[in-house]
């Protein structure tokens, strides 16, 4: 019994007096296959063409112009682009925007790491220990900003209340109105929360790994240490390239935890990338600008992603 | 038979110290939401 599509994909001899008519008749069975494949592609590549490439299309054009929201707009060429390079604002915004970045990637991986390392044997009580690691994800970061925000007053907040208990701190530590303090209470806040979803991906990718490997190792008298090292972690790659580079668009992309917490301030010192395009668009109404550095922002991250990619791909795939 | 049993007793111990910090501060907030607004932003006595 073969099937449709095996029939259609099969080769044929072409030789003999009938070749002519099997190539004919080859050509007419593969120009319908395509006809085929473009009436199943087209809803997809409709939704797509709709919903991604004419809204960055439109985002572009947009970017060219001085388009002020409400009224007249004239078409400026890059100007923008020229002066968006020497707009302190946003040079400052992008270097804070990388300081985070720098600042949370590493320890989410780290984190969620070990808490894949403890919960990837399906063991009494791993259910309930994954779904606690994975709770903050599920909560969402506004809501866990406005706790946080609530927890950090100074006098009232239970942050303050522990660490002065602790003598750490005083009971009057502003948090939210000090550069450095409120750095550092985003950073421990946010790798807080998504390390849960390393900790997701990581997993998924370790229940894959073959135990074979494991118990062959355990032969051989391997140490555990040996053992995530030369299996584990070889094995990984992909999912690490993918946790990587979620974390780090997640970064690049942060926004609602500056908005809550710090509202960018003091000044605009901690204020990231996507909230001084967000200033820009709907507080000081240049649109035009502001979608300038939305695009800069969209290349930055297809570059950092395409470079992650390229040195995290599969030993597999660098064979092929 | 004693390192699996120790590596479970380390495996429970870290699973819980990890599980009460990521649950922690959900249960506090939770907590938090039963109280009069009054009280949540009053100095802790």
């Amino acid at each position: 019994m073969i099937s449709q599509n095996e029939r259609l994909s099969r080769p044929r001899a072409v030789t003999g007096p009938r070749a002519g008519g099997h190539r004919t008749r080859w050509g007419r069975l593969g120009a319908k296959r395509a006809r085929t494949g473009m009436i199943l592609v087209s809803p997809a590549f409709a939704l797509v063409a709709v919903f991604v490439l004419f809204p960055l299309g439109f985002a572009v054009y947009i970017s060219l112009t001085d388009w002020p929201l409400i009224g007249p707009y004239r078409f400026i060429g890059g100007r923008n682009y020229s002066e968006l390079i020497h707009d302190p604002g946003f040079v400052h915004s992008v270097l804070f925007t990388l300081l985070y970045t720098a600042i949370v990637t590493g320890p989410i991986l780290v984190v969620g790491y070990a808490m894949a390392v403890l919960v990837r044997a399906n063991r009494r009580g791993s259910a309930f220990f994954r779904t606690a690691f994975f709770l903050p994800f599920i909560v969402g970061l506004a809501t866990e900003s406005f706790m946080l925000l609530l927890e950090l007053q100074p006098d009232s907040g239970a942050v303050n209340y522990v660490l002065s208990r602790l003598g750490l701190a005083h009971p009057g530590t502003a948090w939210t109105v000090n550069y450095g303090l409120a750095l550092t209470a985003i950073c421990v806040f946010v790798i807080w929360f998504a390390s849960g979803l390393t900790m997701m991906l990581l997993m998924a990718g370790m229940q894959g790994i073959p135990r074979e490997l494991y118990e062959s190792a355990d032969v051989d008298g391997a140490t555990w240490w040996q053992k995530e090292r030369r299996i584990t972690l070889p094995l990984l790659r992909r999912n690490i390239a993918l946790a990587l580079i979620i974390s780090v668009i997640g970064s690049f992309l942060a926004f609602n935890q500056f908005y809550i917490l710090t509202e960018g301030g003091p000044g605009t010192s901690t204020q990231p990338v996507v909230m001084w395009i967000y200033e820009e668009a709907f507080v000081q109404y240049h649109l035009g600008y502001a979608t300038a550095g939305a695009i800069a922002l969209v290349i930055v991250v297809g570059v950092i992603s395409a470079v992650q990619f390229y040195l995290l791909r599969d030993e597999r795939q660098v064979r092929r | 038979m004693s390192r699996n049993r120790a590596g479970f007793v380390l495996y429970v111990t870290a699973g819980t110290l990890a599980s009460i910090v990521f649950l922690l501060p959900l249960a506090w907030a939770v907590l938090r939401s039963f109280m009069p607004s009054n009280l949540v932003t009053q100095a802790p006595s």
